[in-house]
């Protein structure tokens, strides 16, 4: 028992690896669809057991629990000794919402890819080895190991869009791995310099290695910050870095679409947190104005082009560039309630983003095309599906009692204790910071109209040619959708108990870091 | 050493046994024949592939690396020396295996004791080459090298693109030659000694002009060898105009061999602070940063999959000069990526093999649907093509890391060196991801799977990539050792 507590990271991180090479002899669909559900269901099972198992009550310093800190269950095993580099995991309240965000989402998944028929051994095979992709990023706390799993996410991604995407797959999976790849090879130039100025990998112990070499060679940490950052935002994505995302969406199957937008995402938000600005504090408050610059683009911006798409899907994935950007900007406030609520905004946008998408994938099956000008009235027609659809939009615009608003209220709220006091007020004036917040807050205005509008469209109002006669929703759809609804609600009623209890200590701790 | 003839001492043998080995493999080679008629290419194969074997075993041997001299200086025996052996003809084994898969059937009924020997003599060049810093023996390596591969570069004698391939690489090869004799004479008359290394560390970097100019000229040979810009004209033409074999085989081991000659003398070199030597540094960064953007940029455009790896042999050739530049900090970086870089291309030949052979054409269209064809060979050619843009999970990933630490180390300009790399490895994505994306988005034209024997070479590359990933640490240890033996006194 206590060899499994000591080495349940890396049973969960590899959990999924084992299924990914089972189902690749598998003949039969069925048997296929059943070792990939049960491999991804462990998973989660696994996490679930994580939040017990871990100790969240326990404040202490941004640093192994054996020595007084939030980082627990941790495990080293040597990696290639030369280089200090090790296969080192760890649990803190940073990676914990996001490995429980990922498993949820990668059952769902699997369940959403139930009738995937074409090549279904690879499919699933390519899934599993994602998530452990996924779940190695977020458990890693060596900066080589964690690029490694960075990186191994990026070529199933690249095949899950290529082989099972809609039309212009091909242009739209080369496109992703292109952007993300120039993104990952900054971030390898930038884990380059820091091991040459710090001799290590060891994330926890990165901060205070690099204090010194931000005093003394100040253009190096601001380059090495901008590499990262620059690879970080490319994933997150945040405008102008944005390009590759609607492609992708549009073109990626349903299922990967909700793992691209809940979980894919999320690498680069907690890259930011996990890397970029505990290694370089005094960086990014250097670079705040040119940051929440970009940050407050990508909220308007993101939202002015989701109002104008005619396309369901590109839509909601413009939405995603919106509310990344509420991320970067908790991220930026450097306060308890922005980083938090950043954390928190990343799980909210993970579970109302794959809703979203799944919304838009069943109705897709059901008319096989995506033009807003061309649905109407589904609610009428499909009263359950228009329940969760609108459920799934007024969580995502921000309504209160879901868990949208509470990650964006509190980003609103850290924006504002920002100008007041914390290492932001004594670098960046009130009122700039005053500014960046209603801009921010008018973005939610704009999430308002354009959800609204386009929920106006598409399930009120008379039913179209195309949308007169729909299939109601079948118990494999209701699978999906129900949990999801659940956790939405759940989370925007109990965001306390619920999540930022988790990530509390770790946020406090972090915070002395950056300040 | 009083005059006469002199015995060779066992200790000199055991200096030399991986080329007296070869040597009596094309012995066996030409005589078998009269032995097995109608049969003889099998059986030359399989006599070819037992004399590499008895040559890897005798680099085993105690005492083949300890580091000294033999041969009155002309052989140097030294762990650098040992590990490219053992990676040479390790990867010659696997070209036989690839011609066993393809070539075999397609040339005529006793044309594969002509082939195997001169294959087996271009590796006892090769092999010499990297024994060596006197400049009579470095020359005539190279030349046992290349002679031969001039002539199994035109070995397709029916075809035009072969005598095309053959007569260009002649002609590159003298100019070049010719180069580097000069150099070698410039460098004899400035330095009154055939002992290049000896004379390149007794110099402490203070080199007069006539010698810099020497020693450029001797680069511009070796360049010729490493197929690296300026000297990297004929390798496009030559890899599509010869066997697939043929091909993998100048890709990798002409390239290391180069590699490690040109290593050997500039380790002695290199550390000094003179402005010879930094000039020198300046020079291999240049044409390493020029061949990595050529390499790249060329491959972008080619639709012949031999092409392009011929293109994509450049760019490594400049990765791999790149961090030459920063010896003797980067030489475990250089051979770590250069162990790496053998195994991944002979697994990416190994699959273009079979592919050629079951669809009589090279172009990246023939590598549409493998993924169904051949799941397997895909596989295996997928890992090695990732592991060529250094991306997880194959171990290209950390070598490509290690040249760009060795360089970062190095600091100031040298970090533009790190951004070139980098900024290749994006570009090389999309012409990897051309081959990627026809074996898994494009449906098949034609159903016939691959053969067993290149698909098996391939996953054995394939596994062998994501094993040195995980399990780098005897990887590096292997590599760390294999440095050049430096006498203590040189008689002055």
């Amino acid at each position: 028992m206590e060899l499994l507590r000591q080495n349940i990271l890396f049973v969960l991180t590899f959990l999924p690896l084992l299924g990914a090479v089972l189902v690749l002899p598998q003949r039969r669909p069925a048997v296929v669809r059943g070792i990939a559900l049960g491999f991804s269901i462990a998973s989660f099972v696994i996490a679930l057991v994580l939040t017990l198992v871990y100790d969240s009550g326990r404040a202490g310093t941004y640093g192994y629990d054996n020595l007084g800190g939030v980082v627990q269950l941790v495990r080293r095993v040597p990696w290639v000794p030369s280089l200090h580099a090790e296969l080192l995991l760890g649990l803190d309240g940073l990676s914990l919402p996001m490995v429980l965000l990922s498993t949820f989402v990668f059952v769902l998944a699997t369940i959403a890819s139930w009738k995937i028929d074409r090549r279904p051994q690879a499919y699933f095979s390519l899934l599993l080895l994602l998530e452990t992709g996924v779940l190695g990023s977020f458990l890693s706390l060596d900066l080589l190991l964690f690029f490694v799993f960075f990186e191994l996410s990026l070529l199933p991604m690249y095949f899950l869009i290529g082989v099972w995407g809609g039309e212009r797959r091909e242009y739209a999976a080369i496109k992703f791995f292109i952007y993300t790849f120039v993104g990952s090879i900054a971030i390898l130039v930038a884990i380059v310099g820091i091991y040459l100025q710090a001799g290590s990998f060891d994330l926890i112990a990165l901060p205070a290695l690099l204090a010194d070499t931000s005093a003394q060679h100040p253009r190096l940490a601001m380059t090495l910050f901008g590499l990262l950052v620059f690879g970080f935002l490319v994933k997150l994505p945040i405008m102008p870095l944005h390009t590759w995302l609607p492609d992708a969406h549009v073109e990626a199957p349903t299922p990967i679409s909700m793992i691209l937008a809940a979980v894919l995402l999320k690498l680069g938000g907690y890259g930011l947190l996990r890397v970029a600005w505990p290694l370089f504090p005094d960086q990014a408050l250097a670079a705040w104005p040119l940051l929440a610059t970009l940050a407050v683009v990508s909220i308007l911006a993101g939202a002015l082009c989701a109002i104008g798409q005619t396309d369901f899907k590109r839509l909601v994935a413009y939405s995603s560039v919106s509310h990344m950007g509420f991320v970067l900007l908790g991220i930026l406030t450097t306060t308890p309630a922005g980083v938090a609520g950043a954390i928190f905004m990343m799980v909210a946008h993970g579970l109302t983003s794959a809703a979203m998408f799944f919304v838009v994938g069943v109705l897709y099956d059901r008319v096989h095309h995506r033009q807003i000008a061309r649905l109407g009235g589904v609610g009428g027609v499909l009263p359950a599906y228009g329940r969760f659809a609108s459920l799934f939009m007024f969580a995502s615009l921000g309504l209160p009692g879901l868990c949208n608003f509470v990650g964006e209220i509190m980003v609103l709220l850290g924006v504002f204790a920002a100008a007041r006091s914390g290492p932001v007020a004594a670098h960046v004036p009130a009122a700039a910071v005053y500014v960046v917040g209603a801009a921010a807050a008018l973005g939610i205005v704009l999430t308002a109209g354009y959800m609204l509008w386009c929920l106006q469209r598409v399930f009120l109002g008379p039913t179209k040619a195309d949308t007169e006669m729909l299939a109601e929703l079948d118990v494999r759809e209701n699978l999906v959708l129900w949990p999801l609804a659940v956790a939405v609600v759940a989370l925007g009623v109990l965001p306390w108990a619920l999540m930022l209890t988790l990530s509390d200590t770790t946020v406090q701790a972090l915070l002395k870091v950056l300040s | 050493m009083n005059g006469g003839v002199r015995i060779p001492s066992a200790q000199e043998w055991s200096a030399i046994g991986v080329e007296t080995a070869l040597a009596a493999t094309i012995v066996a080679v030409l005589i078998a024949p009269f032995f097995a008629r109608g049969r003889s290419n099998t059986v030359v194969g399989w006599i070819a592939l037992i004399g590499v074997a008895a040559a890897f075993v005798m680099t085993l041997l105690p005492g083949a690396s300890v580091g000294r001299f033999a041969f009155s200086g002309l052989i140097i025996a030294d762990p650098a020396a040992t590990l490219w052996r053992q990676v040479l003809l390790l990867f010659t084994g696997g070209v036989i295996g690839i011609w066993f898969a393809s070539t075999r059937r397609a040339v005529p009924e006793g044309d594969a004791p002509e082939f195997m020997t001169l294959l087996l003599s271009a590796t006892i060049g090769l092999s010499l080459m990297a024994a060596t810093s006197n400049a009579l023996m470095l020359l005539l390596a190279t030349e046992l090298a290349s002679m031969p591969s001039y002539v199994l570069a035109g070995f397709r004698k029916r075809e035009r693109h072969a005598a095309e391939a053959s007569l260009k690489y002649v002609l590159f090869g003298a100019v070049c030659t010719a180069a580097m004799i000069y150099g070698l004479s410039l460098l004899y008359g400035v330095s009154g000694t055939l002992d290049l290394g000896a004379w390149l560390t007794r110099s402490a970097g203070v080199i007069p002009p006539a010698g810099v100019i020497g020693l450029l000229l001797l680069l511009a040979g070796l360049l010729f060898k490493i197929s690296a810009v300026p000297a990297h004209f004929w390798s496009p033409d030559v890899f599509e105009g010869s066997h697939v074999d043929v091909a993998a085989y100048l890709s990798v081991a002409s390239k290391g061999a180069g590699i490690l000659l040109l290593g050997r003398l500039w380790y002695a070199a290199a550390g000094h602070t003179t402005a010879a030597v930094q000039g020198m540094a300046v020079t291999l960064a240049v044409v390493a940063v020029v061949s990595t953007t050529v390499g790249n940029l060329g491959a972008l455009r080619q639709t012949s999959v031999k092409r392009l790896l011929a293109y994509s042999s450049i760019a490594h050739a400049g990765y791999l000069l790149s961090a030459m530049a920063v010896l003797p900090a980067g030489l475990g970086a250089v051979v770590a990526y250069l162990v790496v870089y053998a195994v991944m291309n002979l697994g990416a030949f190994a699959v273009l093999a079979g592919v050629e052979r079951t669809q009589g054409s090279d172009d990246v269209a023939s590598f549409n649907g493998l993924a169904t064809r051949s799941p397997l060979a895909a596989a295996a050619m997928a890992v090695c093509l990732v592991s060529m843009v250094g991306l997880p999970p194959a171990a290209g990933f950390i070598v490509k890391w290690k040249i760009m630490a060795a360089l970062a180390a190095a600091g100031g300009a040298w970090w533009w060196v790190v951004a070139s790399v980098a900024i290749n490895s994006v570009i090389s994505l999309a012409y990897y991801a051309k081959i990627l994306r026809a074996m898994y988005l494009r449906p098949a034209t034609e159903s016939a799977s691959l053969p067993g024997l290149s698909t098996a070479i391939a996953a054995a590359c394939a596994v062998l990539l994501i094993g040195m990933l995980v399990l780098f640490a005897p990887l590096e240890a292997w590599t760390a050792g294999a440095t050049f033996w430096q006498p203590a006194h040189h008689a002055p």
